[in-house]
């Protein structure tokens, strides 16, 4: 019977984990696998002396080495967090019963696992801080287990005193709250803990430099994408809670509490449009363009990001005006970003790649370096990456050198980082990369950060084979109603070099139709223009229909795709649009 | 349970069996920093240097002694106290260097001799720098950092991360006592220290322009010059210029550390001119500065040329002359200066001339010029320069050797290079500040921006600037009319 009950309960805990790994499998794998990409593991002399002047040293080592293992597969990262929370819950368990906790104990001990899942669910919680509950937990249960009475107070003072500097402020708590538990009967040893633990703090987050805030909470940068710094207390909390809970609960109390505290957590924390956005991320770093298309189309109406990819790919493909108003679009924030401080750190992602793509290399520097610096730990894979690439298009071989090398010093990222240097070696760079310099900007001149107008122009005005940019400015006017610009801009970089065999692609003719005053001027444009047959009686036809729609959308909606539609749709008050 | 006690020490052991060096960051061979050919003062710290994929590196030095060094890998790291009594004792004479080195095949390869001339000449002991990431204006950890020069320790003056995150610049010194930093965000102000004593300065009135930006202190501690200005960032479309700052308005003030005011003159302010970039003189009697007719920005930044300019001021009454006197024309030698600073003896002023503009920091072209204030001649340098920004600089208290940032390595992580300074102004080649190991250099990715030297360590520390940041109160200077 006894074996039986003890079985089920092993076998809750192992559907527990399975759950965990799951959720974080499947339902979470990008923001996982991101949080490599937000940091950055150089091995190296330097490594050590690096960590160890910081607070949390041995947390955030052990978190940053075992991070970089998430790039390499999208089970790595999952795995790697289960193994870690499995070892959290064994050495809680353990201590919880030491602690004279009866057979509740198995379970209370999943409650700060499920709190873990929860911050889990946000890029910026990182992996040394689960690192770091492990450590103390561990380390309490060592303290514990120590042979005499005597011995385990001095080894507990100590580490309580050192664990600050090795784990970090908030865990070193958790190390005090098991004390207490273990000493909770003898209120001056748990005094003296208390004591050594503020000693412990004070001293290292003096000698850091760091404020109370920062001393408390480091590792975890506040005001980064964790959006209540103050969660990060949430594990020591519920060390304390479930130590208590041990206590007095009976087992399938522990059960519930557990089961619920599970799903609550990932049900609070969850956010779909944060995963979505890293894997968009995550593809358009590998380059894997298919997928970033893939989810750029099925995006839901609401998720700017994915009209922003979506534009970026159908630029790639050389039909973005071709295609653009086939899918949902908006006047603002679907081509360019205005890359400024204070913007949510993966929209600069985003924009490192648009901006690449219309041959901006400038600008998409100084993006990536901005991205690099607002990082947690001031380092990203990901943007190092995009810097090294960046270089070596711009022809700035040294410091492309330098980021190689130290992507070379990183586990997972140095065959990449070999390759790029044969071919600097070899004073070549790779195909994809000879195209974007190929369409950068060849004369200098100045514009302030975040006109993309000004950027695009000039890339159209001096490269005269960057296409993407020229659509990309065409369409952003377009998309933007500002028509007058569209006419002036495509007459001067458009009409008679790319519409010299053909027609311009629709979107541009009914544009450039929009614009007629009246029947004269219609009958110029067409001329001017060539204007398809086609399309200037779908515009005569909308004329009409407009006049008799009586200010209905739906009632043009077999005009649905059309530049008119677009125009009428976003604002009925006037067709012939001007900024 | 004994098991999973192991997992810690085997995880931390899996850790550390990762923390060899790695693959070398430079190419077989290559000796980094440059240290062949230089001058060095007798005070500098162990000029550690590594060889690239270097199995094993001997050197033999070779002056009034002979002396031996080697290294397993590729660092030679001198010891200390060999180091030191090798300097003392070569004072003044020239050490023939012979480097031989194992290379990564096993081959004894012995690299071409070169020298180093000790001179009697120290260099001030303290260099403080700010540590900043080069992502243009946006910044997130940054600390002002002092480095004893004749050792490898260094401290923090000031940490942003213990003050609101906030930006810190420009920290300045007199070098005999007096030193400021500007401190920004909300709780921000200019952090003067007289001999230890800090003070909180709100700079801003209503009759200037803004708060004090970049400056130079008298070398009595009572007088500050700077430059209140309207700075804007802007993109350059050439991938390789990056980026370029301008001042969009400029006006000059000076401030009475004694009084605690501020005035100005009508020579040095209105929209007629744009004045940026003061510095006293040797004796304070004259200010110069960087100056050029207002235009409009960004449109005609490329067009922007700054002379360098000059004014008079009276130290007994706080008082900036009314005639301003060009020193050297920017547009004629078809530069723009910047950062004039002036030799402690009165003899040189130092300047920094780039193709246009008033920040030469991302300019690839900008390079130091040495102007002989006797005769007005100019000496380009050409020794010390290099093709990339060379900007930045500060002079040792005896006026015979400079620091400065250049970004000569890789053209965006500036660090901080030394040069020789004879007394006829000619200057040495320059060699990079000397670090514990030099690959400090590759692996970091901040830029060791404005260099600055001075004899006596400063009496704060990073905790002290936290403290006064934090707290609300500062002290408002006035202003105070010139007539």
């Amino acid at each position: 019977m006894r074996a039986k009950s003890r079985f089920w309960e092993y076998f809750f805990v192992f559907i527990f984990f399975a759950c965990c790994w799951m959720w974080l499998a499947f339902a979470i794998p990008s923001l996982v696998e991101f949080k490599e990409h937000v940091s950055a593991f150089i091995f190296g002399p330097q490594l050590i002396s690096n960590y160890i002047s910081k607070p949390a040293f041995l947390s955030v080592l052990t978190g940053d080495f075992l991070t970089q293992f998430f790039y390499l597969h999208k089970y790595a990262g999952p795995t790697v967090m289960t193994i870690l929370y499995v070892i959290l819950w064994l050495g809680l368990t353990r201590s919880f019963i030491l602690c004279g906790a009866g057979k509740a104990a198995c379970h209370t001990a999943l409650l700060p696992v499920a709190v873990e899942m929860f911050l889990a669910n946000y890029i910026n919680y990182p992996v040394s801080a689960t690192v770091a509950s492990v450590l103390s937990v561990w380390t309490a249960l060592f303290c514990m287990k120590a042979g005499k009475e005597r011995l385990r107070i001095m080894l507990f003072l100590l580490a309580m005193v050192v664990s600050y500097h090795l784990v970090c402020g908030a865990y070193t708590i958790v190390l005090l709250f098991l004390y207490g538990l273990f000493y909770r009967r003898k209120p001056v040893v748990v005094a003296v803990g208390i004591a050594a633990v503020v000693l412990g703090m004070t001293i290292s987050g003096l000698c850091c430099n760091l404020s109370l805030v920062g001393t408390v909470l480091y590792p975890v940068v506040p005001g980064y994408k964790l959006p209540n710094t103050a969660f990060f207390l949430l594990i020591p909390s519920i060390v304390l809670v479930s130590g208590l809970f041990s206590l007095i609960l009976r087992p399938w109390l522990g059960i519930l509490t557990t089961t619920l505290a599970f799903f609550a957590s990932l049900y609070t924390s969850y956010d779909y449009t944060t995963e979505y956005m890293v894997t968009m991320n995550i593809h358009a770093g590998r380059r894997n363009w298919e997928k970033v298309w893939q989810m750029a189309v099925e995006a839901p109406d609401d998720y700017f990001y994915g009209y922003f990819y979506r534009n970026l790919c159908l630029a790639r493909e050389g039909c973005l005006p071709d295609r653009l108003l086939d899918y949902q679009q908006i006047p603002e924030g679907g081509m360019n970003v205005p890359v400024s401080q204070g913007m949510d750190y993966l929209w600069y992602f985003a924009s490192v790649d648009q901006l690449m793509e219309v041959g901006d290399i400038s600008q998409a520097t100084g993006c990536a370096l901005l991205c690099q610096t607002i990082m947690p730990g001031g380092h990203s894979t990901h943007m190092l990456r995009r810097l090294a690439e960046l270089s070596m298009i711009a022809g700035d071989t040294d410091v492309a050198r330098k980021y190689l090398g130290i992507l070379s010093h990183n586990l997972v990222h140095r065959q990449w980082a070999r390759q790029m240097s044969e071919y600097l070696d070899k004073g070549e760079i790779p195909d994809e990369l000879e195209h974007f310099r190929r369409i950068s900007s060849k004369t200098d001149h100045i514009f302030l950060q975040s006109d993309w107008e000004g950027s695009l122009l000039s890339l159209t005005a001096t490269s005269p084979d960057n296409r993407t940019a020229l659509d990309y400015l065409l369409c952003s006017y377009l998309l933007a109603k500002k028509t007058r610009s569209f006419v002036i801009h495509y007459d001067r970089y458009y009409h008679g070099r790319f519409d010299i065999d053909g027609q311009a692609p629709e979107l541009y003719q009914e544009a450039l139709l929009s614009t007629a005053t009246n029947r004269a001027d219609y009958l110029k444009i067409v001329s001017r223009y060539k204007i398809d047959s086609s399309v200037s009686s779908r515009y005569d036809r909308f004329l009409d229909a407009f006049s008799n729609s009586g200010g209905v959308v739906s009632n043009l909606n077999e005009f649905k795709g059309t530049y008119w539609h677009y125009i009428v749709s976003h604002n009925l008050s006037s067709l012939n649009t001007s900024e | 349970m004994k098991r999973l006690l192991t997992f810690i020490p085997v995880a931390l052991l899996l850790i550390l069996s990762g923390c060899s060096e790695g693959p070398s960051y430079l190419a077989g061979g290559v000796m980094f920093p440059d240290y062949t050919d230089i001058t060095i003062p007798f005070n500098i710290a162990p000029l550690n240097f590594r060889i690239g994929e270097a199995q094993q590196v001997c050197l033999t030095a070779s002056g009034r002694g002979t002396y031996n060094f080697k290294s397993k890998g590729e660092l030679l790291s001198f010891p200390m106290k060999t180091w030191k009594a090798m300097l003392q004792a070569e004072k003044g004479s020239q050490l023939d260097i012979q480097v031989t080195y194992l290379d990564a095949e096993g081959h004894t390869v012995s690299m071409q001799p070169f020298s180093w001339k000790i001179s009697s000449e120290p260099i001030d002991r303290y260099m403080s720098y700010r540590l900043i990431e080069p992502a243009y204006e946006v910044w997130n950890t940054m600390q002002i950092e002092e480095r004893d020069i004749e050792t490898f320790s260094s401290r923090f003056l000031g940490d942003n991360g213990n003050a609101g995150n906030s930006c810190m610049n420009c920290h300045t010194s007199n070098r005999s006592g007096t030193s400021f930093m500007h401190l920004r965000g909300r709780n921000g102000g200019t952090l003067l220290n007289r001999n230890g004593h800090l003070l909180k300065l709100d700079t801003k009135t209503d009759s200037t322009m803004g708060g004090a930006v970049y400056g130079d202190i008298s070398r009595d501690g009572r007088y500050g010059v700077f430059a209140a200005a309207n700075i804007t960032f802007a993109i350059h479309t050439h991938s390789s210029m990056r980026m370029e700052v301008f001042d969009t308005a400029s006006d000059l003030l000076v401030i009475d550390f004694d009084n605690l005011t501020v005035t100005d003159s009508k020579a040095v302010k209105g929209k007629e001119f744009q004045e940026t970039f003061p510095c006293f003189s040797a004796d304070g009697k004259i200010i110069f500065f960087c100056r050029a007719p207002f235009c409009e920005q960004p449109g005609n930044t490329m067009r922007m040329h700054y002379d360098i300019a000059a004014v008079s001021f009276n130290p007994e009454t706080g008082r900036v002359g009314d005639t301003i006197r060009t020193v050297i024309s920017g547009a004629s030698h078809n530069v723009s200066f910047s950062h004039p600073k002036c030799s402690p003896d009165g003899r040189f002023l130092l300047v920094t001339a780039a193709a246009y503009g008033t920040f030469p920091v991302w300019h690839q072209e900008a390079e130091l010029w040495m102007i002989d204030l006797r005769n007005g001649h100019v000496n380009i340098m050409t020794g010390t320069n290099a093709w990339r920004a060379d900007t930045y600089h500060s002079w040792s208290s005896n006026s015979r050797w400079i620091t400065f940032a250049s970004k000569r390595d890789d053209n965006v992580y500036g660090r901080p290079y030394m040069a020789f300074v004879n007394e006829d102004g000619k200057t040495g080649k320059a060699f990079l500040l000397p670090q514990k190991d030099p690959y400090v250099y590759y692996t970091t990715l901040k830029s060791f921006n404005l260099p600055e030297l001075y004899t006596a360590k400063e009496e704060y520390n990073a905790r002290t600037v936290a403290r006064i940041y934090n707290s609300t109160q500062s002290v408002k200077v006035a202003y105070k009319s010139r007539d």
